[in-house]
């Protein structure tokens, strides 16, 4: 069993029930595309149009997902990242205008 | 050295223990970079005028138009058709003639960025799109100049302070840069918010005092008014200051 915490902001937050942080147990080895997935399920339409492409139900390449700080596209296996115990996930929109 | 008018102008902030005398000096030897004139632009400008920074470089390449009046409080109805930068500048020097502003009338792109920051102790990040934050960034990673980079949209938005090759750049939190609605919202209490903490961090980077909002984003949510900081890391793959850079 392993423990992830998910930490979202602004709208993905409201899509997940106004939770600050959710902690995720486990059972089987999970990477973080498949994690993404879990929570499409169980949040539903409001977390995936926010995450996924409507038109190509890829993840849009633009939202911050955060795995201990580091975008999942720096890491070596992107969205193929196997998560570990006690990593954290960060959710959030960048802001972008000034 | 700090003049008769200088003791008196910033006599309220001379008081401050951490910043005293010895840290004005340093705010009055200094030269900031303000990319972009708009509604980060506008209070930064006016903040780091009124702080007595010694001499502020205001760029940008826009004209005033009445549908930025709603967030850009250093341009006014007068001043619509203007470009920005002298609608700016006329104002900062009322606000402080003991002050140079030098102001540039130009775009940020890839090719002029180094140019545009050079000799400047920071760079603040004003800019109202991803595409010219990403030039400045690589421009002052290059010339580790620190870069103060603020955004908003909206009710919302993010603060963190860059000091090249210690703390992640932009690119190490955006490896591709984010997509953004176009006009995107913005309402200038949320713009005043984010430029107000993007000055305090160039105050304290220059007097050389407090904590810095580095390795992690300050992220404030004004429609439940909630600031969070999130943790950020650099990446070693990073295009722009990872070990592997290719640029």
């Amino acid at each position: 069993m392993i423990a992830i915490k998910i930490k979202p902001f602004m709208g993905i937050r409201k899509a997940m029930d106004n939770a600050e942080e959710i902690d995720l147990d486990i059972e089987d080895p999970v990477t973080l595309k498949e994690m993404l997935n879990k929570l499409s399920r169980k949040y539903g339409d409001n977390f995936r149009k926010l995450i996924f492409d409507e038109t190509t139900d890829q993840i849009k390449d633009h939202y911050n997902i955060l795995v201990n700080g580091r975008q999942y596209q720096h890491l070596p296996e992107q969205l193929d990242t196997r998560l570990n115990d006690g990593d954290i996930v960060s959710l959030f929109p960048p802001a972008g205008g000034g | 050295m700090l003049t008769e008018d200088d003791l008196n102008r910033y006599s309220r902030q001379i008081i401050i223990p951490e910043l005293g005398t010895r840290g004005q000096k340093k705010l009055k030897n200094s030269h900031v970079v303000v990319a972009g004139i708009g509604g980060l632009g506008s209070l930064s400008s006016m903040y780091l005028a009124c702080a007595g920074i010694g001499h502020i470089t205001i760029i940008d390449n826009d004209y005033v138009e009445i549908s930025n009046l709603n967030r850009q409080v250093l341009h006014w109805n007068e001043n619509i058709g203007e470009e920005k930068v002298l609608s700016a500048q006329k104002k900062m020097a009322n606000l402080n003639p003991g002050i140079e502003i030098t102001p540039v009338f130009e775009k940020v792109t890839e090719n002029n960025a180094k140019k545009l920051i050079k000799g400047a102790q920071v760079v603040i990040d004003a800019m109202d799109n991803f595409e010219t934050r990403f030039f400045l960034n690589l421009a002052c990673v290059k010339e580790k100049i620190p870069f103060i980079h603020g955004g908003i949209n909206g009710l919302f938005g993010e603060v963190t302070t860059i000091i090249p090759y210690k703390t992640p750049c932009l690119a190490c939190i955006y490896p591709k840069v984010p997509h953004m609605e176009k006009p995107f919202p913005a309402l200038g209490a949320t713009a005043s918010l984010i430029a107000s903490i993007q000055v305090l961090e160039t105050i304290k980077l220059i007097a050389g005092i407090g904590e810095l909002i580095t390795n992690r984003i300050l992220y404030v949510d004004g429609t439940e008014m909630e600031f969070n900081f999130i943790e950020i890391k650099r990446s070693i793959n990073c295009s722009v200051c990872g070990e592997n850079e290719n640029i």
